[in-house]
């Protein structure tokens, strides 16, 4: 064995497995020791499956023994948001209230889309209350920490599914994205994510928050990673009606492809102000390292921002109606009071930021005509400590919990795919992200971009060094 | 509509509070109506964005 399989990356790992270099048992083994040792502090699981994973390791050891071909991502470690249901689990969403569900008896279609192509799944992963959260942290059970300092926020709402990847505890993981919940971890904790475009993968059997603007997609260590488990996640469902029927359209073959023909602007006006130097720093970082000087403008980008808010918290509302009548004493108090807000919000108003998203949707969609991949802050700011109330950005005194996810709330209210890649700067412990951003279905113009970023050492996603 | 006092926008919350059967209370009544001023932001800064009568809502939305 010429790698660590903890360290390596998930295409590196799937490659020695199917060549028998080395054994899914022994993959699966050295994630479950890394998860004893580290996760009781880190926080990134709440259900760690030993025997399941164990026994699918086995299966595939035996696969191969047997002469038979095995999946693209063989022996690759993956774990989920705890929304997406798991078998003989209850889908707890973050939630209290939840964990008195009855277990699941089936695993959501992302997951078994991943385990056709033998992949392992290694557990359930801590997530903030009901999606509602940029932050990472839960009342309930506790906050996923930052692998890179435990004392930073790891991001949310998928906090557990940026800590588990960037402290090594598993090769990839799934988290969800409403408003910006895939892209804010990938940039707290330094990693490649990837939300799809909306309608693109199926949301069957996972745990909504808002139905017109949940995503689903994973977090990596590589945009390989990334191309390599979004292809295997492809694929028609029947129990999600708003996925879009279009054929797959795999990417991973694509990757290599380089920077020809993509024509590549930083977004200027509102993604350029309000954020600190960092934000703006990282966005250069990139835009250099792709050889762009050219910029681009979305215009009402902050009206965006402000309906995608209002049709969260009207639409998060409605979901949550009858349980909070009646179970509000068991809501995070920071989650329910903005939903009971949201349920006295006018129904004007959110027919009007509906409106007004299809009117900007038509208007981003001409900017398309002259660029195919824009480049903007995924987060204003690198990861703040675990309990920061307030933050202050360009001179303002505002809220962590309402504020990480400015600069993704425009795009995913429009449902663009974006990944999100991470940029590091000498002498500074916490990473800070970039958002690639194209039109919807380009997922292969996003991660083509995010390779070149790899190839060219621009953008990386170590593991975390732990004690 | 920014412009609600807060006395009146501790009647509303209240109000809505037992229309919809909500729990208001000393607890997060403060609290609810905070996060509600910041939604009358938002909805007056949407709400003044001109619009066409013709304008399609996209409430099932297809990018």
């Amino acid at each position: 064995m010429s790698f660590d399989p903890v360290l390596a990356e998930a295409h590196e790992v799937a490659a020695a497995v199917r060549s028998g270099a080395l054994s899914a048992r022994a993959v699966v083994e050295a994630h479950l020791a890394r998860i004893a040792k580290h996760d009781a502090k880190l926080g990134a699981y709440t259900a760690v499956l030993k025997d399941r994973a164990l026994v699918q390791a086995d299966g595939i050891d035996a696969k191969r023994a047997r002469g038979d071909a095995l999946g693209e991502l063989a022996g690759v470690t993956f774990a989920v948001k705890n929304l997406f249901d798991v078998a003989g689990l209850p889908t707890l969403a973050g939630s209290k209230i939840n964990a008195e569900h009855v277990p699941k008896t089936t695993d959501a279609f992302l997951v078994r889309q991943l385990i056709a192509q033998d992949a392992i799944l290694l557990g359930a992963l801590n997530m903030g209350e009901y999606a509602y959260d940029f932050t990472g942290e839960n009342q309930h059970y506790g906050p996923s920490r930052n692998p890179h300092d435990p004392d930073h926020m790891s991001g949310g709402s998928s906090g557990g599914s940026g800590t588990s990847v960037a402290a090594g505890m598993a090769h990839l993981s799934l988290g969800s994205d409403t408003n910006g919940s895939i892209r804010v971890p990938s940039s707290f904790c330094g990693l490649f994510g990837l939300k799809p475009t909306y309608g693109r993968l199926s949301r069957g059997g996972s745990y909504p928050f808002v139905a017109s603007f949940d995503h689903l997609g994973p977090l990596a260590r590589s945009p390989m990673d990334l191309a390599l488990s979004y292809d295997a996640m492809q694929g028609a469902d029947p129990h999600d009606p708003m996925q879009a029927k279009r054929p797959a359209s795999p990417v991973s073959v694509l990757l290599h492809g380089g920077l020809a023909g993509l024509r590549i602007a930083s977004l200027q006006g509102y993604f350029a102000t309000g954020a600190t130097a960092d934000a703006y720093a990282a966005v250069a970082h990139v835009a250099e390292a792709l050889g762009t000087d050219r910029k681009a403008e979305i215009l009402e980008a902050a009206r965006a921002r402000a309906a995608a808010y209002l049709i969260t918290m009207t639409e998060g509302a409605s979901l949550h109606l009858d349980q909070l009548r009646t179970r509000a004493g068991d809501y995070d108090l920071d989650v329910r009071d903005r939903l009971i807000a949201g349920a006295m919000v006018p129904g004007i108003w959110v027919d009007r930021a509906q409106k007004f998203r299809r009117w900007y949707r038509d208007e981003v969609m001409k900017l398309f005509q002259d660029v195919d991949v824009l480049l903007a802050p995924s987060t204003p700011l690198r990861a703040p400590r675990i309990g920061q109330k307030m933050m202050t950005l360009d001179g303002v005194d505002m809220p962590v919990r309402a504020n990480i996810g400015i600069f993704t709330q425009p795009i995913s209210f429009i449902g663009l795919p974006v990944v999100s890649v991470p940029v590091w700067t000498k002498g500074e412990r916490l990473p800070i992200g970039v958002q690639v951003i194209t039109a919807p279905w380009r997922e292969d113009h996003a991660l083509r971009v995010a390779q070149a970023l790899a190839t060219s050492g621009a953008c990386r996603a170590p593991v975390a060094a732990l004690d | 509509m920014t412009d609600i006092s807060d006395e009146d926008l501790k009647v509303l919350v209240e109000t809505m509070g037992k229309a919809l059967g909500l729990p208001i209370g000393d607890d997060n009544a403060s609290i609810v109506e905070a996060h509600l001023r910041v939604a009358f932001k938002m909805a007056d800064f949407v709400g003044t964005f001109p619009l066409s009568d013709e304008s399609e809502s996209a409430t099932v939305f297809s990018a």
